[in-house]
């Protein structure tokens, strides 16, 4: 019997698996966005989060670090209404964006609002 | 005649142990990884540690770090996306962005903006774990 054909069967499923693969482990984040223009509700408190282009972190005009942030938002939420405003200012890049959402869905408040 | 009996035996015998580490290999790949579920290339994706997996994408759009939008294997335009991603009843309603992480986080939003126009009910950015 010849081993031949099944050879060339399994280096062409080796390569395949070599091409089609990837080691990489992929996750998702939800992103939900709305302009900053118009009126604000006046029931609805927020917290603003601000990002800029070197990552620094801006929390309701304060400068805090980034470890610091869920911490601080948990302090400045005391209502469970009250809403998490990402906003990332020129420079900031989806790296950037992408952090701060991450560390804002550890915080009390879980569905963080993005405008630009 | 009997000379070349012996070579045609010994060539035959000489294969498997290059066919038991192909296989070995094959097993390991296997085993080991995960298809990539997107095609596209050169986009290197923003790390997160976040827990949510990703198994499969229904629908995918491409955004490179000068915001060049790719869905459905073709450039297209802001304009182009409602013709794009024309959706029925049945399908999940989830689009997942594969985005740049040096695209620009207002060129981002100003996107993601026009598609919730559309009928999409979760838009979900896709990460790359770190651990």
């Amino acid at each position: 019997m010849s081993l031949t054909p099944l050879i060339d069967v399994v280096f062409l499923l080796l390569i395949f698996f070599m091409l089609a693969s990837t080691f990489s482990r992929f996750s998702q984040l939800p992103l939900s966005a709305q302009k900053s223009e118009g009126q604000a509700e006046k029931d609805i408190k927020f917290i603003l989060v601000r990002v800029d282009g070197e990552g620094q972190i801006n929390v309701n005009g304060q400068e805090i670090e980034k470890t610091d942030l869920v911490d601080k938002i948990d302090e400045l939420a005391l209502t469970p209404s009250m809403k998490l405003v990402i906003k990332p200012m020129k420079g900031a890049n989806v790296q950037h964006l992408v952090s701060i959402l991450e560390q804002a869905r550890k915080s009390k408040i879980k569905n963080p609002v993005v405008v630009r | 005649m009997k000379f070349d009996l012996e070579t045609n035996e010994s060539h035959n015998t000489n294969l498997i142990p290059l066919i038991n580490i192909v296989f070995l290999i094959l097993i390991f790949f296997l085993i080991a990884t995960v298809i990539r579920p997107f095609t596209a290339k050169n986009i290197k994706l923003a790390t997160t540690n976040s827990e949510e997996g990703l198994h499969r994408l229904t629908h995918h759009l491409v955004i490179d770090k000068e915001g060049k939008l790719t869905g459905k294997g073709k450039v297209i335009s802001v304009s182009d996306l409602p013709a794009t991603f024309q959706i029925d009843e049945s399908d999940d309603h989830t689009l997942n962005i594969i985005a740049d992480k040096e695209l620009p986080a207002e060129k981002l939003l100003q996107i993601v903006e026009e598609i919730q126009k559309l009928k999409f009910k979760k838009i979900k950015l896709v990460t790359e774990k770190t651990s």
